[in-house]
């Protein structure tokens, strides 16, 4: 009975895919000049407006990564003021302040590279590049100081985390750090750790299926080039391949 | 089956706080804390380790209760 629950599902999320597959092709190719019109100039706007979206990504995110790091103090200031078991809800209260200050860097960092990347795109001539020499050296100026600034952070964060829990190891500025962080943690938090990493796993599956779906859609109305499919499917293959590695050897490790 | 635990109870026999037992079970203060919620299953050896702290048989401190339900069925 289960087992049939299970196919008819299957077989009605295959039909829907298909369905709005379909239905997002044909509108792709009935408005297929509109949208190419409407991409490119998505596109312009974006490369033109670069270094701005990168000052209010960092405005916004530096300002969010400061007020809860700043909580995070005082409740950590709080929390070890006891023998840590009557001041709990101030140890969680900081430890998610600090993943929230973690957070907004580790995001402001993905978006730095990604803006970046978007404002260089524009700059593809030499006539280009002539014409915003000034606009290319402040777009870089601004992504390094955003990366160290990030580095920076970060350091300072897991600094504060260790405050709350000594045995933690590992600098930000090491190589090694997410492997030396994860040797410290106890069993919990490794499990933790581990089902973290899953569901990032999970989310990136779904994201990549979706942006092929996106690429095949757009790959209709503009010539992409095969650049973005490749770079897509070769970020597909290292985590299928990764992930089916870190599965046999954590296998072989258990076997001993 | 629901683990039920005194680790608290115990702990408190000893005179150690959370921070103490983590350090000398290999755990943190956050996990230990954890435990004795019940929001966390030790495994075998943390479990064994944690008793031998409190000097106590394994099934003093973690012990389970209620009927075993077949979730095959």
């Amino acid at each position: 009975m289960k087992k049939h629950k299970v196919g008819i599902r299957f077989a009605l999320a295959l039909l829907g895919g298909l369905l709005v597959g379909g239905v997002l092709g044909f509108g792709a190719a009935v408005g297929r000049d509109a949208l190419g019109a409407g991409f490119i100039a998505a596109q312009r706007f974006l490369q033109q407006n670069a270094l701005w979206a990168l000052l209010l990504c960092a405005l916004a995110a530096l300002s969010v990564a400061w007020a809860q790091y700043a909580a995070g103090r005082r409740h950590a200031a709080a929390a070890l003021a006891g023998d840590g078991e009557e001041n709990e809800a101030a140890f969680e209260r900081a430890d998610r302040c600090y993943a929230a200050a973690m957070s907004a860097v580790g995001i402001l960092n993905v978006a730095s590279f990604t803006l970046y990347g978007v404002g260089m795109s524009g700059f593809s001539s030499v006539v280009a590049l002539e014409q915003g020499a000034g606009r290319l050296l402040a777009l870089t100026a601004v992504f390094m100081a955003l990366v160290f600034g990030c580095i920076y952070l970060q350091s300072r964060f897991v600094r504060a985390t260790k405050e709350l829990y000594p045995e933690k190891r590992g600098s930000v500025l090491d190589s090694r750090f997410q492997k030396q962080w994860y040797d410290s943690c106890d069993e919990a938090e490794q499990r933790q750790v581990g089902e973290a990493s899953y569901r990032a796993l999970q989310a990136e599956g779904r994201a990549i299926l979706l942006l092929f779906v996106v690429l095949m859609i757009l790959g209709l109305v503009l010539d992409l080039g095969m650049t973005p499919v490749l770079v897509l499917g070769t970020l597909w293959m290292v985590q299928a391949v990764s992930y089916q590695r870190a599965a046999r050897q954590t296998g072989q490790d258990k076997r001993g | 089956m629901p683990l039920h635990n005194r680790v608290k109870e115990h702990r408190a026999r000893c005179g150690l706080n959370q921070q103490q037992l983590g350090g000398q079970v290999g755990a943190s203060r956050q996990t230990i804390s954890l435990i004795e919620r019940g929001d966390y299953h030790p495994s075998v050896l943390l479990a064994l380790r944690i008793a031998r702290v409190f000097d106590v048989p394994l099934e003093e401190v973690f012990y389970l209760t209620g009927e075993e339900t077949d979730e095959k069925a």
